[in-house]
């Protein structure tokens, strides 16, 4: 019977263990202790630009006259103006989308020009505005949207309501 | 026949369990330092010494320090144009900041090895712009050697003035207008200059 005395063997050994631990931690500790300089750069602020868009009907926005089988109908002059004017490189385009819903939409035909109605050839459906080189940021756009109800709408189309809508966006080019 | 005691056979009759052991073991402790104590104080004895050759040992230096730097833009069209004035410039997605940023290195020891790299800091990691941002150190090619993402080893034989560059890239693929006018502190981003332990 040597109860106590392996008791005692335990403890001393538990405690030669844990005191090689605590030197060998110590010494790591030590050993990760180095040289360091740093040198941060000067305290200048970077601040990221913006891109945002705002409209606006020239002369206010006017009632469409009623549409007739193939006849027009031209809207007022929509500008479109980039309003952050924040971005020093920046460059946008502008993408135009029209829709019109209603019963009977599907006779209606709808064209964006860029300034007049009528002057170039419109925007391609899908496509963008995007001169050479992009336009700048604060850089205005005037539209014009023309509808036309085709020649083959049927008589039940009269009277009518057709809501177009117009919907712009500001595309940063380059990406 | 009688039997008698055989003193090389081990009693086999138990002992009694030995009581209060620690106690006199101390006292005898205690008697034995008080006698060497006593000892130390009492024995004369011979002593020779000799220093060592006069001569000095000198430790060497570490340390890092930045000139003035230039900063440059470029964005997804045009070229590079030089910025006189960083706050009044307004970064978008695909622009690249480049940091033209003169070091001064003092790696001054013979078994010393550092490491250069370039840190981002929490505030700047942890901001919606700086998370759009990618920070890039590049050394001269035969300067040091790169070891991983913004870091150099560097020895003694780099001491002396370089130049670094680091780039400042906005993600081109940032959507929406995430980060929009947002503004970071370029003092988060440091340079640090570590022995190397490894």
């Amino acid at each position: 019977m040597s109860t106590r005395d392996g008791s005692v063997g335990r403890r001393m050994q538990w405690a030669a263990g844990t005191a090689a631990v605590l030197a060998l931690g110590t010494g790591t500790a030590a050993a990760h202790a180095v040289w360091e300089s740093t040198a941060a750069l000067p305290t200048q602020g970077v601040s990221s630009g913006s891109l945002a868009l705002s409209t606006q009907w020239v002369g206010g926005a006017t009632a469409l006259p009623p549409l007739y089988p193939e006849q027009s109908s031209d809207t007022a002059t929509l500008r479109v103006t980039e309003t952050a004017a924040s971005g020093t490189t920046l460059r946008w385009r502008l993408r135009v989308e029209v829709s019109v819903t209603g019963a009977g939409s599907e006779y209606v035909r709808t064209e964006v020009f860029v300034g007049a109605c009528g002057g170039p050839a419109p925007l391609a459906a899908g496509s963008a505005y995007e001169p050479a080189g992009g336009l700048l940021p604060g850089q205005s756009v005037d539209l014009c949207v023309r509808t036309t109800l085709s020649a083959e709408a049927p008589s039940a189309q009269q009277g009518t309501s057709l809501t177009p809508s117009v919907s712009v966006v500001a595309e940063q080019v380059g990406i | 026949m009688s039997s008698t005691a055989d003193p090389a056979m081990p009693d086999a009759r138990p002992r009694p369990a030995r009581q209060h052991r620690r106690g006199p073991a101390i006292l005898a402790i205690a008697a034995g330092t008080a006698l060497m104590l006593g000892g130390a104080g009492t024995y004369a004895y011979w002593s020779t010494s000799t220093a060592l050759e006069a001569t000095t040992v000198q430790s060497g230096n570490l340390g890092l320090t930045l000139g003035g730097g230039t900063w440059t833009l470029q964005g997804v069209l045009g070229g590079v144009t030089n910025i006189a004035d960083l706050s009044a410039v307004r970064i978008v997605p695909g622009d690249v900041l480049t940091l033209t940023q003169p070091l001064t290195v003092d790696i001054v020891g013979d078994t010393l090895v550092a490491d250069l790299r370039a840190n981002i800091g929490a505030d700047l990691s942890a901001s919606a712009l700086g998370a759009q941002l990618d920070v890039e150190l590049d050394l001269p090619t035969d300067y040091g050697t790169a070891t991983g993402p913004n870091e150099y080893r560097l020895t003694d034989a780099d001491s002396g003035s370089t130049t670094a560059t680091v780039t400042i890239t906005f993600d081109p693929t940032t959507s929406g207008v995430t980060a929009v006018n947002q503004t970071i502190d370029l003092a988060d981003i440091s340079f640090s200059l570590t022995q190397a332990s490894n």
